[in-house]
């Protein structure tokens, strides 16, 4: 056929096809032969080829029927993650930032506990709507000699390991020793300081672990023996740290050729999916870094019938706004955190996703007493009674946060804490002339120390506003620290003030109130009290629950009196939980038992 | 010349500047877009004196609300006026966007010049260093810098001073001069080199090289000039990239903080809170927009006026 | 040309040995533990951390034991991510961060470069101002506000996964648009300024008064010259599209390398730092390389540049 005649009629597609036809051959002819023609001796063609945009405008009906099919076709919903995550039942999970490890003996953070809780299970184990009551996990029963220092747990017989092995009691002997172990550096065994020895056998103080006060029994009883009377020893079990880990598989992968021990060895590949042994409700199935930690359930499990959920994503998002938005995206069904501008307009217009619930912790500011004035405790007082801690909840924090009269929050039930501190800018003043600074005349300059986050610095300067307005203080800067050197001046203790928060471990006021022990490696304000110190001795062999109450809260009251650590507000868990969530009741510690929770459209 | 022309009509000699000046003049838009942008340095240098709020006051029962008759541009999650805050933090984007464009200007056109004139050898260890440089650790650079010299920084009696007088200027600041001048001329530097090393071969070069003349003037005098037009375009993209990396300092915690504000900071603030508080977005964006438009349209205007070949149009 | 690549090669070595010498002392002066954590950790645990990792040795010796892990390709376990080594950890990041980068990249060029031709073709007209416009607009918005108003009408119309990694056949789309729409800018204005210089030379005016239709002029004469200034500006560019961007990886939740990149400094996890830092370089070498290669192949008047 020569160029130039079409074929057949001048209907519109057939043009268009031709004119496509045409053009690919001769851009193709161009390129292989660098002639368009297709011979030099071809004459042109006798029909003037019409310039191309006046051939395209004449089939403007196929390009608008393509047009339209193309946006049907792109309008057409997929399957929406959450409807796909309903159908086969995974939960999704936003967890704040990427897990340091998934070996409960090297990590010390909430996100890293939450994603253990799921794959790990303890002698005890978490109850489904209330964070102060135990439930059996590997331990079916346990109880107590009278002083409450020797516990004896006694195991199941059907606790198994995700590889068919079964959980025995010198599997948790091995664990603690691994963690209480110096040579693995485990960053919060101090939790484990608990039983008789421990703190000494982690300080190298005795190096044969048989003296540390756990002990198998048989094959199916493990007996602790504890440093201290401890009514409450159960509640401390189901922390990350006190959870097993598989011996075989430390001891397969810890292999070396320095000669260390399997056991202590810091990095070994144990925690690769594929490699990784667990005993809880579910196993670990992926781990891509920045992206998510995929676990699936543990068939092995004992209670594995109560397990609804087949899978469980974490993702580690890191950045809260983003974390908002994959929840409005459907990609979690539960967030960690949320930005306080979104709390607001949550409660305005979506109020079904938006979760305010108690959360057992405490944000604070601390005072370096080796740095004058704060040293002097009307000071610390002035300062504390200064502050309108509601105003700070209601519009800077935003998430119903409680503000805190004391430091260790109210725990329903079990202890309240004595109304200490309060908003008083009266007595605020009067404290500060006592102190020799009327009216803050001579005030020294000092700085309020931060890490660099949004939330953070919008509370200091509020606060740094009321001390100006209050009581004229202009001379507390405000300096934030990135991260890293933040936590140096804080440890070194090179700070004058600095804020500070403390999640508590275990529901109960002790976890806050040892951080202000003598020397307490949380302490680091250089203040101790024997007085302080022995009544919260003395309250570990306070004959009754009521007895205990009143002594804690009379050491509670020394605490909030010399003000080391003025409180500011309790925390709230301010997040967004999506209907579909079943049985995810509100936690004072957040700790949700994974096994129990379900996904229903209902 | 015709001899009934009079003598006063003889055109008088002009140089080169004037008469890049007088094109420039007959140019619209630039001209409109440099009245645009002198106004609004006027606005943020000279506004603060004309009683506008103060930007670091806090005012927690009027937080979050859109524009009205008291804060002018809305206020923001804690009560601050944006108003005041965006023309405050205009001086210090101002600042910064200039002196690091300035300095990036001056090193990087300097030596990618150099860099492509020379070629060979040097050509190679000078574009090496400029890769080193460039793969270094900004944020590390920053941070060491920021914990080194902070303390001694305060200490200085002359920023103290400074500090008082302006409430915006912060010792910090000068670091971050530093530190984005330090980054921003490494791309200055190797567009430069680009160019000059296409002209290098071209006929004119080699004729001032037979004239003898010197290389510094082949290079300063003969090669810059021809690559003008390039040079301003890439400078009115650099006050942006300037502003805008000032800004994600800010978004890792680094740049100008609260209550201090800067352009790049306030729209880091604004994007994250899109969906609640559209306008603390929306505002500032406009001025940083309509600075950069207006400094794009001059630059382009005054490629168009330096152009030495622009007469023959 | 095969000379130029080798010694290119050769140079690549010294470049980054030195960029790794610098880092690791950068490192060595920044303040702050990589394993200190936000409870107190008592002071002989941290000091059985520094002593395992080798911290506590004298710097020269901890220096020579990286550059040694470095020769080898194998820069050992990263402080912050416990279970993985550096090595394992980049290898996750780098294909997601080359795989949007690279469609940052395409879009860029194919966006930037037509509109930058068309601008200068049709200069100080409406068409022009309106175009330019536009790129200026790209220019003004930084990636943290395109990204999130992209995510957010993403979460509205329901078409595209706004965020995340999960399906990457899909969630590559609008971060490769953000990066492309904010870089398309970049090569629209630059190529324009590119085109302008060159459609002034003489030898186009040679070429249109020995009639050459425009359309030929512009793309097969003037556009290699005009490309120059997009190719200086496109190593260090492309060098950053691949080695991703922290901020649009934190709007996306991408598990790309940038965001390792600035964790790295911020837990002062050394072996990690060296190893991007390592990797970002061999980028910009790489890249550098091609885009002189490119400014050769455009200007056959001129011999590669840094040969003798």
């Amino acid at each position: 056929m020569r160029r130039g005649q079409r074929r057949g009629s001048n209907h519109p597609s057939s043009q268009a096809f031709s004119l496509i036809a045409e053009l690919i051959s001769l851009k193709l002819r161009k390129l292989f032969y660098g002639t368009a023609r297709l011979s030099p001796l071809q004459p042109r063609p006798s029909v003037p080829v019409q310039p191309l945009l006046l051939r395209m405008m004449k089939f403007r009906i196929q390009a608008g029927l393509l047009l339209v099919l193309a946006l049907t076709l792109v309008s057409c919903k997929r399957e929406s993650r959450i409807d796909w995550a309903l159908r086969n039942k995974i939960l999704m999970v936003g967890n704040g930032s990427e897990p340091k490890a998934l070996d409960p003996h090297l990590v010390s953070s909430v996100g890293d506990s939450n994603i253990l809780r799921s794959l790990f299970e303890g002698l005890v184990t978490f109850h489904p709507t209330d964070d102060s009551k135990n439930a059996p996990g590997v331990a079916e029963r346990w109880e107590s000699n009278d002083d409450y220092t020797v516990w004896t747990f006694y195991f199941r017989e059907d606790a198994k390991w995700s590889n068919g092995d079964p959980v025995t009691p010198s599997d948790f002997v091995y664990s603690y020793e691994r963690i209480l172990s110096p040579d693995i550096a485990s960053p919060y065994a101090s939790m484990l300081y608990f039983l008789k020895n421990g703190k000494e056998f982690n300080e190298e103080k005795i190096t044969d672990f048989t003296q540390v006060g756990v002990k198998a029994l048989d094959g199916r009883t493990l007996q602790c023996t504890l440093r201290q009377p401890t009514a409450f020893f159960p509640q401390i079990v189901k922390h990350t740290t006190w959870l097993p880990v598989h011996p075989p598989t430390i001891e397969r992968f810890g292999q070396n050729d320095a000669g260390l021990r399997p056991m202590t060895m810091q990095f070994t590949l144990w925690q690769r999916p594929g490699n990784h042994v667990s005993n809880g409700a579910f196993q670990l199935k992926s781990w891509v870094i920045n992206k998510s930690v995929v676990v699936e359930p543990n068939p092995y499990y004992w209670d594995a019938k109560t397990v609804k959920l087949k899978g469980i994503h974490f993702h580690p998002l890191s950045n809260e706004f983003t974390e908002e938005r994959a929840y409005r995206d459907g990609q979690v069904h539960y967030t960690y955190t949320m930005p306080p501008n979104m709390i607001d307009w949550y409660r305005r217009n979506d109020p079904k996703h938006l979760r305010l619930d108690p959360y057992a912790g405490v944000y604070y500011y601390k005072c370096n007493l080796n740095v004058p004035p704060l040293d002097n405790v009307k000071v610390r007082q002035a300062l504390a009674y200064a502050i309108d801690r509601k105003k700070i909840v209601e519009n800077v924090t935003l998430g119903g946060q409680g503000p805190a009269y004391a430091l260790s929050p109210p725990i329903e039930g079990l202890y309240s804490p004595p109304q200490v501190v309060k908003y008083d800018p009266d007595r605020a003043r009067a404290l500060l002339a006592e102190a020799c600074y009327p009216n803050s005349k001579g005030f020294p300059r000092i700085e309020l120390l931060f890490n660099t986050q949004d939330t953070h610095r919008a509370i200091a300067e509020t606060i740094q506003d009321m001390w100006k307005k209050e009581l004229g203080i202009t001379s507390i800067g405000l300096l934030n620290q990135e991260w890293k050197v933040y936590q140096s001046t804080l440890h070194d203790m090179k700070y004058e003030m600095a804020r500070h928060a403390w999640i508590g471990d275990y529901v109960d006021p002790t976890t806050f109130l040892d951080m202000l022990r003598t020397g307490d490696s949380n302490n680091e304000t250089g203040w101790g009290s024997p007085e302080y110190d022995q009544l919260l001795q003395d309250a570990t062999i306070a004959p009754s629950a009521e007895a205990r109450e009143k002594i804690l809260q009379e050491a509670e009251t020394i605490a909030m009196t010399e003000l080391a650590f003025i409180p500011i507000y309790w925390y709230t868990r301010t997040t967004l939980v999506h209907p579909h969530i079943k049985n995810w009741e509100p936690l004072l510690l957040d700790n949700h038992p994974y096994k129990h929770v379900d996904l229903s459209a209902e | 010349m015709d001899p009934t022309t009079r003598l006063d009509q003889i055109e008088q000699g002009t140089s080169l500047g004037k008469d890049a000046w007088l094109r420039l003049r007959k140019n619209k838009l630039a001209m409109a877009s440099l009245i645009l942008f002198v106004f609004i340095a006027l606005l943020c240098f000279m506004g603060p004196f004309f009683g506008v709020q103060d930007p670091t006051a806090t005012h927690l029962d009027a937080k979050s609300q859109p524009p009205n008759k008291d804060f002018l541009l809305g206020s923001e999650h804690l009560g601050r006026d944006i108003l005041s805050r965006i023309l405050y933090g205009g001086q210090v984007s101002l600042i910064v966007g200039f002196i690091a464009t300035f300095v990036s200007l001056i090193i990087g056109v300097s030596y990618g010049a150099i860099a492509g004139y020379i070629g060979g050898r040097t050509d190679a260890i000078m574009m090496r260093i400029v890769d080193v440089l460039y793969a270094l650790p900004f944020m590390l650079i920053v941070i060491i810098l920021t914990a080194t010299f902070s303390d001694a920084l305060q200490d200085i009696e002359f920023l103290h001073a400074m500090k008082e007088k302006s409430k915006v200027f912060e010792p910090d600041l000068l670091l971050l001069f530093f530190a984005i001048g330090f980054v921003e001329w490494l791309t200055m530097a190797r567009i430069v080199r680009s160019q000059i090393i296409t002209l290098k071969k071209q006929e004119f070069v080699e004729a001032a090289v037979s004239l003898g003349l010197s290389h510094k003037r082949i290079i300063f005098r003969h090669l810059i000039p021809n690559v003008f037009g390039s040079i301003i375009v890439y400078t009115t993209l650099t006050v942006p990239s300037v502003m805008r990396l000032e800004a994600i300092l800010s978004f890792l915690g680094l740049g100008v903080k609260p209550p201090n504000s800067s352009w790049g900071s306030l729209i880091k603030e604004g994007a994250d809170r899109m969906y609640s508080d559209p306008w603390l977005l929306v505002f500032p964006a406009l001025f940083f927009s309509l600075t950069i438009f207006s400094l794009n349209f001059l630059g382009d205007g005054l490629r168009d006026a330096l152009d030495p070949k622009a007469s023959k149009d | 040309m095969w000379r130029f690549i080798i010694s290119r090669f050769l140079q690549a070595f010294v470049v980054l040995f030195c960029i790794l010498t610098i880092t690791f002392f950068l490192t060595a002066l920044a303040p702050g533990n990589p394993f200190q954590e936000d409870k107190a950790i008592p002071k002989h645990i941290l000091a059985k951390m520094d002593a395992y990792w080798g911290r506590d040795q004298p710097l020269i010796v901890q220096y020579g034991k990286q550059m040694a892990n470095f020769a080898r390709l194998d820069f050992g376990p990263s402080f912050g991510n416990k279970g993985f080594t550096v090595n394992e950890v980049i290898g996750m990041a780098f294909p997601v961060s080359f795989m949007i980068g690279f469609a940052g990249l395409f879009i860029a060029l194919a966006i930037g470069i037509p509109l930058g031709v068309l601008s200068a073709v049709k200069r100080n007209t409406g068409v022009d101002y309106s175009l330019m416009s536009l790129a200026l607009i790209g220019i003004c918005l930084p990636t943290f506000v395109i990204g999130p108003l992209l995510s957010i009408a993403a979460i509205k119309l329901g078409w595209l996964p706004a965020l995340g990694w999960e399906v990457p056949w899909l969630n590559w789309f609008l971060p490769g648009l953000t990066l492309g729409l904010f870089y398309g800018a970049y090569f629209a204005r630059l190529t324009r300024a590119g085109m302008l210089e060159t459609l002034s030379q003489d030898y186009i005016r040679t070429a249109r008064s020995k009639g050459v239709s425009e359309t030929r002029v512009v793309l097969f004469h003037a556009l290699k010259g005009g490309l120059v200034p997009v190719v200086g500006f496109i190593g260090p560019a492309v060098a950053a599209l691949i080695g991703g961007s922290f901020v649009m990886e934190s709007v996306f939740q991408l598990p790309g390398l940038g965001t390792h990149f600035i964790r790295a400094v911020t837990n002062r996890d050394t072996p990690l730092l060296l190893g991007c830092v390592a990797t970002f370089g061999l980028l910009i070498l790489i890249t550098n390389l091609l885009s002189d290669i490119l400014l050769a192949w455009l200007n056959p008047r001129h011999q590669s540049a840094s040969d003798s």
